[in-house]
């Protein structure tokens, strides 16, 4: 990993259209800014993070006919409602 | 073409019923193509099993049918992969089965978004939205309600 150490108002250039600034520090906390083109895709790395377990958990798939009984049962219920 | 699954056994997939994701899902990166599985002990469920592989399969399910209000804004980056012109796309949602099925969720800030036309997917994230990725199905206050015949509002 690349480190590099950057003040506030400084920033770094990944290669040749994104540009990264840290805008300010207080504490732990960065505030960072980011420019770059549409087509790039910029999340928090928790999200991320948090879709691909999920994405794992889905794949461990444990009595899936009891769940569409469940949800034939909803969908039924909210028709005679309807 | 003939595709050994864990789940299915043996499957013969016709070319123009695979759906190709070229990034893949998160987390399963290599899993570049899939094909929907119809049947009848998951419905309103769908399978979706990856036909690169054979142990990957997913339950998907249309999020408007319980989450009538669910809205995907796709950037225009996103319709041009999925080559969608001017047609809208179809979209899915994963679905996670715990050990109880009752607290079954469904991953709303990650939906799958496909070209019917083209048979191309994507998975998103709905970074900015206040959506999860995991929405319980069951509400707890339909549990009692699916216990005893649902009276007429």
């Amino acid at each position: 990993m690349l480190v590099l150490t950057r003040k506030a108002n400084q920033s770094v250039i990944i290669g040749d259209d994104i540009e990264v600034i840290v805008l300010e520090t207080k504490g732990d906390t960065a505030k960072i800014g980011i420019i770059a083109p549409k087509r790039v895709k910029v999340y928090r790395q928790e999200v991320y993070a948090a879709i691909k377990a999920e994405n794992q958990r889905a794949a461990e798939l444990t009595a899936p006919e009891t769940a569409s009984t469940l949800l034939k049962k909803i969908l039924h219920a909210r028709g005679q409602d309807g | 073409m003939l595709f050994e699954s864990t789940r299915f056994g043996q499957l013969d997939i016709a070319d123009d019923k695979v759906i190709h994701f070229p990034a893949g899902l998160f987390g399963f990166e290599l899993s570049r193509a899939f094909v929907i599985i119809d049947a009848d002990d998951v419905a309103p469920m769908r399978w979706m099993q990856s036909v690169t592989q054979p142990e990957v399969a997913f339950l998907i399910v249309e999020p408007l049918l319980f989450f009538p209000d669910y809205r995907v804004r796709l950037a225009e980056e996103d319709r041009v992969a999925l080559q969608l012109g001017d047609a809208e796309p179809v979209c899915a949602c994963l679905v996670s089965i715990p050990a109880d099925p009752q607290m079954m969720t469904v991953n709303l800030m990650g939906p799958l978004v496909f070209s019917v036309e083209h048979r191309i997917g994507k998975q998103l994230v709905l970074h900015d939205s206040h959506y999860s990725v995991r929405q319980r199905l069951i509400p707890d206050e339909a549990l009692g309600g699916l216990a005893q015949p649902v009276s007429a509002v």
